[in-house]
């Protein structure tokens, strides 16, 4: 109860006080002012406040005359109390920030500072003062309004004509104040540095996301966070660091899928630099296929999307990359159990043109040579590559160019070469040669570019335009080859066979952003994207050799039909502030599909409401519609080459998501964040694979391998985050509850059945911890309810009608019926950091499932044989439970520069 | 893949969960039947959540309801085949039912009950067959002349359909001249010396709606070779197909008792029944489940076992009832001397 009061007192001295603002720290509180001589102006006892509190007052100079007549009397024992005393009566008002009391005229009949008149725009970029680096999400705030910048570091705030005193900040960094006579709209771009010590950002501004924002379940993901975050093998993945947020399961444990309320896993909008991705992991899903030294920030909506994104039903996460250092040359090298990485960036010639360079790729990657010189059959390795240049060509126009490439590939070769001896007829030895090989390789994996053009209009209009080429293809090969020679004769019977599915999108798109009044933060824009779907195309060839006879067959089909898309989507949104407790943010999204067959119209309509009450207290609700043009078939738990991506066809319409969420959140508490969110989704359309249906299970493609059905979802996610001071961490608490039910009896007889990741309770504690100035600790610990899968009880007996003759074969009543059991693991890492005169080492040990929990990482059904007391043996169901992922150490280490 | 997870299964540890289950017996029933017969079979057996719950069924009774009315039923069990320490006894009863008729069976055994419902599905029609004799290179790279077959299909429209293409050879061998001085010992002239009634089994790789892939294993358990025939309206819906099959002079023999070349001609009459069986979806997923165990395919995928359909209410099993439309191809007749079947045409 005491700490509750002593609460309650800190956070009524750090409210805003009636024609204040919260910015008010850091200024000392002298003894009380007693009193003032009734011969003083208002102006000399301005300058003993100064002194005495180590203000500075800014004013416009219309204001100087009223600052002439003489002060009343008065008595204060506080700096707030002096001014309001002081400008009693006076016509001015003040209003204190940091250490500025800046003084306006008081406004006659609307007295409102907003209004329009008399208004001009300050905009700019915000930089990080060390690389030059745009900073997403900094907040520049003028003491009533604010702005944060947008994905390419740009703001625009509306503020009165005049003095003002602007205050620019980002978590982590300095905050910076500027004081701008502003009599034209004015272009101000700052640096801001990073802070020695760790304190909240103080502007409270209109934000994309996080708890101030109008947005709901939109959370930022710093890349020190990721960084942060203890990584499996050694390598610090983006996606795993996501799936410690409410409301996003990971699929198997310790692999990088997100489930994110109840929605399947190709239900997220994974886009890098604003383009989606197809295929977003590695290694079956180990990892995911961001590179984090590349990503400046990522965004997650879950909850309420902004309606510039589309295209999926259940999240979107936002990736923006590095543009580079544009005051020198910099980098990092990195080498672990798994990878090695290389990170270069800098400037080319000047400031203006800068690039970076990311790739990592596995150690079998680059010593496959090696391994094919000795002998070793198999291979796996993957690679990714993320590039971009960027040109500043003015502070109106930027340009630049991206690129990312990603590659899985597999390889598998096997040679028997015999020669054996045989006997003729005629008892006459005679030697037989034989050469019985086989090859397979597969490789899958993305490919991106895109060019990109920023313009400023005016300080008001801001447009960012990009034209794309996405390409996702997987291949297939195999080859087996028989060869056979004697005296006599000499055959070869070759086969190969390839499968290839792909898709390849060429898109533009142009986003708008106006602010033409403060309270208003217009967005809109258009996108046009060109999809040609090639979902399953097969060619195969046999050669046989019978001596001198050679036959040839050839041939190719495409089991799906190709396909072409044509999307063209249209959006508009408005943030609009409605005093200070109320923000809005309607928006629409209008989007058509044309398949070639049929044309598909989704109107998506976002919106989304915030209420502040003051004391850090607020509430929000939001309700979207999401639509989804392509579906991945998953055929497993794994993410594997063969999941296919298809398009909608006349036959199969998009997949359509309703959300309905409200939440409560706190943020009262310097350096805590506190939020209670509810959700309800329901899902239309969605596509599964029919009972006992996967990717290559049907001659006649893959839309006679699937059904359409619906799905549902509702819970409630608990989050606490501490984003300042040494230590920081967060816990994630979400009990939620997701099923599907296929009507027409397509799948489990029409009965409802829990989504396969429908897990009741996932919780997540993370706690960083920095010692020091060199060593980082990190502790994450999770535990989930099992997910859910599908076994057979019992058995049955299934009969060949030609020959009669039956089977005894594993009974399957019905989809998901087991629920396995929960699982927890803790991960434990260290960072130690060490500066050297060239740049910063940086070791880091991590430790996978530091006490060894055996979870159920890997089931599968499988058969024990069992002898029973009358002697007979009997085969029983069982399941093999696997698991990964024990006490796994890993060290990586890394050079700064 | 499979491959791949052998570099994580070494670094697993492994635990084995036995599944277990009630005691609770129950009817497995399982069947094939045709609204064109007049004779059906269900094969019945008992079970149980464990191997060793499968046991014979003593007693039992089938009554058979077309729209609600009796229509058939049986008593007795006639053995059938063992499954494990158990055997299978078919009932075979007689019933008749049509296109569209409300079927359902029940079955009461050993103090259980289990029960069968079913809508016989419309048949689809053959709308013609056409024949032709093409030369075709063999395995062993000799040029070889097989009998094609050209099946013409047309889909009942506006629902989604499933068929299963059979082919039947029907034939008779008699004695029609004998060229030799003692007759004795020879069966006499218009004799019958051979028969034969069997399935043939036909070529269907060179037609993509029933064979899509080649064999990409190469040993033989092809899951594309798709030898239940069956196959959807996908590529022709509402339209009409032409489904070409080729079928090889070995399998349009008959076979003769008594083979005399030079001094016994026997003429040889045969007839090919080309059958389109219209079946429900879930008999459609069950064959071609089964063809897909069947193969080499299932023993590659990283997927959870195959859920077979089941219509049995109270037990376990299926029973499916489909409609067959027929065309008959009758072949010229053969007068040969030739006992290994390769006549002229």
């Amino acid at each position: 109860m005491l700490n509750g009061l002593l609460l309650t007192m800190m956070l009524a001295a750090a409210l805003p006080g009636e024609g204040m603002t919260a910015s008010t720290a850091g200024i000392t509180r002298p003894e009380p002012l007693l009193s003032t001589k009734d011969t003083l102006t208002v102006r000399q006892v301005m300058d003993e406040l100064a002194d005495a509190y180590g203000v500075s007052f800014v004013y416009d100079s219309s204001i100087g005359p009223m600052l002439g007549r003489v002060a009343r009397e008065s008595h204060a024992d506080s700096l707030e109390d002096a001014l309001r005393q002081l400008f009693e009566g006076t016509g001015v008002v003040w209003k204190l920030q940091n250490r500025y009391v800046v003084l306006k005229k008081q406004a006659t009949g609307n007295t409102s500072s907003r209004t329009s008149r008399g208004r001009f725009t300050v905009s700019g970029f915000i930089t990080d003062s060390a690389s030059g680096e745009t900073l997403i999400g900094a907040g520049a705030s003028d003491g009533d309004a604010g702005a944060v910048t947008n994905n390419f570091g740009y703001y625009t705030l509306t503020v009165p004509a005049g003095k003002n005193v602007l205050t620019y900040s980002y978590l982590g960094c300095e905050s910076v104040t500027e004081v701008i006579d502003v009599r034209k709209d004015t272009v101000v771009n700052v640096e801001l540095s990073q802070s020695v010590s760790i304190e909240a950002s103080r502007v409270v501004a209109r934000k994309d996301a996080g708890i101030s924002s109008t947005y709901m379940g939109a959370i930022e993901i710093p890349g020190s966070m990721i960084g942060n975050t203890p990584a499996v093998l050694g390598e610090a993945d983006l996606l795993k660091t996501v799936q410690m947020m409410p409301g996003v399961q990971g699929g198997m444990n310790g692999f990088s899928g997100i489930y994110v309320r109840g929605g399947g896993a190709d239900e997220n909008l994974m886009l890098i630099d604003g383009i989606s991705l197809y295929n977003v992991s590695h290694l079956l899903g180990l990892f995911s296929v961001f590179t984090p030294e590349s990503v400046k920030k990522a965004t997650l909506y879950k909850g309420s999307f902004p309606a510039r994104y589309g295209g999926r039903a259940s999240s979107v996460l936002d990736v923006r990359t590095n543009d580079g250092n544009a005051n020198g040359f910099h980098g990092s090298v990195s080498a672990g159990l798994l990878s090695e990485k290389l990170h270069f960036e800098g400037p080319i010639g000047s400031p203006k043109t800068t690039y970076s360079l990311s790739a990592r790729g596995m150690h079998t990657f680059l010593l496959d040579p090696l391994a094919r010189l000795l002998g070793s059959p198999a291979n796996y390795a993957f690679y990714d590559i993320n590039a971009k240049i960027a040109h500043r060509i003015s502070d109106s126009d930027r340009i630049s160019a991206g690129f990312y490439m990603g590659r899985d590939y597999f390889r598998y070769s096997d040679s028997d070469k015999r020669s054996n001896r045989y006997y003729g007829p005629d008892y006459e030895p005679y030697e037989r040669l034989t050469d019985d090989m086989s090859k397979i390789r597969m490789n899958w994996g993305n490919t991106v570019g895109v060019l990109r053009w920023n313009h400023i209009f005016n300080g008001n209009l801001f447009l960012d335009a990009s034209a794309y080429v996405n390409r996702y293809r997987m291949n297939v090969e195999t080859i087996s080859s028989y060869w056979e020679k004697d005296a006599e004769a000499e055959t070869r019977d070759r086969m190969e066979y390839g499968f290839f599915s792909g898709i390849l999108d060429i898109g533009a798109r142009a986003d708008f952003e106006y602010v033409p009044v403060s309270e208003h933060l217009v967005k809109f824009g258009a996108e046009y994207v060109r999809h040609a779907f090639n979902p399953e195309t097969e060619r195969s060839s046999q050669m046989i050799k019978n001596n001198d006879v050679v036959m040839d067959t050839t041939m190719r089909s495409d089991v799906s039909n190709r396909s072409w898309g044509d999307e063209l989507s249209f959006y508009a949104e408005d943030d609009i502030t409605l005093g200070d407790h109320f923000s809005l943010n309607p928006g629409l999204r209008l989007s058509l599909f044309h398949t070639g067959r049929k044309v598909y119209f989704c109107p998506e309509p976002r919106l989304s409401f915030k209420a502040s009450f003051g004391k850090g207290w607020a509430v929000k609700t939001a309700y979207s519609r999401m639509s989804q043009y392509v579906h991945q078939l998953a055929s497993g738990n794994l993410s594997l080459p063969s999941d296919l991506w298809v398009p909608i066809t006349g036959k199969i319409p998009p997949v359509k998501s309703r959300i309905v969420s409200a939440g409560g959140y706190y943020g009262g508490l310097e350096g805590w964040e506190f939020s209670l969110e509810l959700y309800w989704k329901k899902l239309d359309n969605v596509l599964e694979y029919l009972d006992g249906k996967r990717a290559f299970t049907s001659s006649s493609g893959w839309e006679s391998n699937v059904a359409v059905g619906e799905g549902r979802s509702y819970g409630a996610e608990l989050y606490v985050r501490k984003t300042v001071g040494r230590t920081t961490g967060s816990v994630s608490y979400t009990l939620s509850k997701s099923d599907r039910i296929f009507r027409n009896g397509s799948i489990n007889n029409g009965r409802r059945f829990p989504f396969v990741y429908d897990r009741r309770h996932n919780l997540c504690v993370d706690v960083n911890q920095r010692i020091g100035k060199r060593i980082d600790l990190s502790a994450v610990w999770r535990f989930d309810s099992g997910h859910w899968m599908t076994v057979p009880e019992g058995w049955t007996i299934v009969m060949d009608d030609q020959s009669g003759f039956g089977d005894i074969v594993p009974y399957i009543p019905s989809r998901n019926n087991y629920h396995l059991s929960p699982s927890h693991r803790l991960d434990l890492s260290m960072n130690i950091h060490k500066k050297t005169r060239r740049g910063e080492n940086v070791w880091n040990v991590s430790l996978c499932n530091a006490y060894g929990a055996r979870n159920p990482d890997w089931v599968v059904t499988d058969r024990t044989y069992y002898r029973g007391e009358d002697g007979k043996e009997e085969t029983r169901l069982a399941l093999s439970v696997r698991s990964f992922l024990l006490l796994l150490p890993s060290f990586s280490y890394t050079f700064n520069f | 893949m499979t491959a791949v997870l052998l570099v994580l299964l070494p670094v697993s540890c492994e635990k084995m969960i036995t599944l277990d289950g009630s005691d609770e017996k129950f009817i497995i029933a399982n069947g094939f039947l045709n609204s064109s017969d007049s004779l059906h079979a269900v094969s019945v057996v008992k079970g149980g959540f464990r191997m060793s719950n499968f046991e014979t069924i003593q007693s039992a009774r089938l009554q058979c309801f077309v729209n609600g009315e009796p229509a058939g039923g049986t008593d007795s069990l006639v053995e059938a085949a063992s499954i494990y320490f158990a055997k299978i006894s078919k009932m075979i009863f007689k019933a008749r039912f049509n296109p569209g008729d409300e079927v359902k069976i029940e079955i009461d055994a050993d103090g259980l009950h289990a029960e069968i419902k079913e809508t016989v599905p419309m048949p689809a029609p053959v709308t013609s067959v056409d024949t032709a004799i093409v030369l075709r290179r063999n395995t062993e790279g000799n040029m070889e002349r097989v009998f094609q077959l050209g099946v013409s299909v047309t889909d009942r429209p506006g629902e989604d359909n499933y068929y299963r293409l059979m082919m039947r050879l029907q034939g008779r061998a008699v004695v029609e001249r004998l060229e030799v001085s003692d007759p004795d010992g020879f069966p006499s002239v218009g004799e019958e010396i051979g028969s034969q009634d069997c399935s043939i089994s036909f070529d269907n790789s060179e037609e993509p709606v029933l064979n899509k892939r080649m064999d990409i294993f190469g040993d033989g358990e092809n899951y594309y070779d798709n030898k239940y025939n069956i196959f959807t309206d996908a590529l022709f819906r509402n339209g009409s197909c032409r489904l070409s099959t080729l079928v090889s002079r070995y399998d349009l023999s008959v076979p003769v008792m008594f083979y005399r070349p030079g001094q016994l001609y026997m003429r040889v009459s045969r007839k090919i029944i080309v059958s389109l069986a219209s079946m429900n979806r879930d008999n459609y997923m069950y064959l071609d489940d089964m063809q897909f165990e069947d193969s080499s395919l299932s023993d590659t995928f990283l997927t959870e076992e195959m859920p077979y359909p089941s219509n049995v209410r109270g037990g376990r099993g299926f029973v499916g009832i489909s409609s067959r439309s027929d065309f008959v191809v009758n072949l010229r007749d053969v007068i040969t001397d030739d006992g290994y079947g390769k006549y002229t045409w």
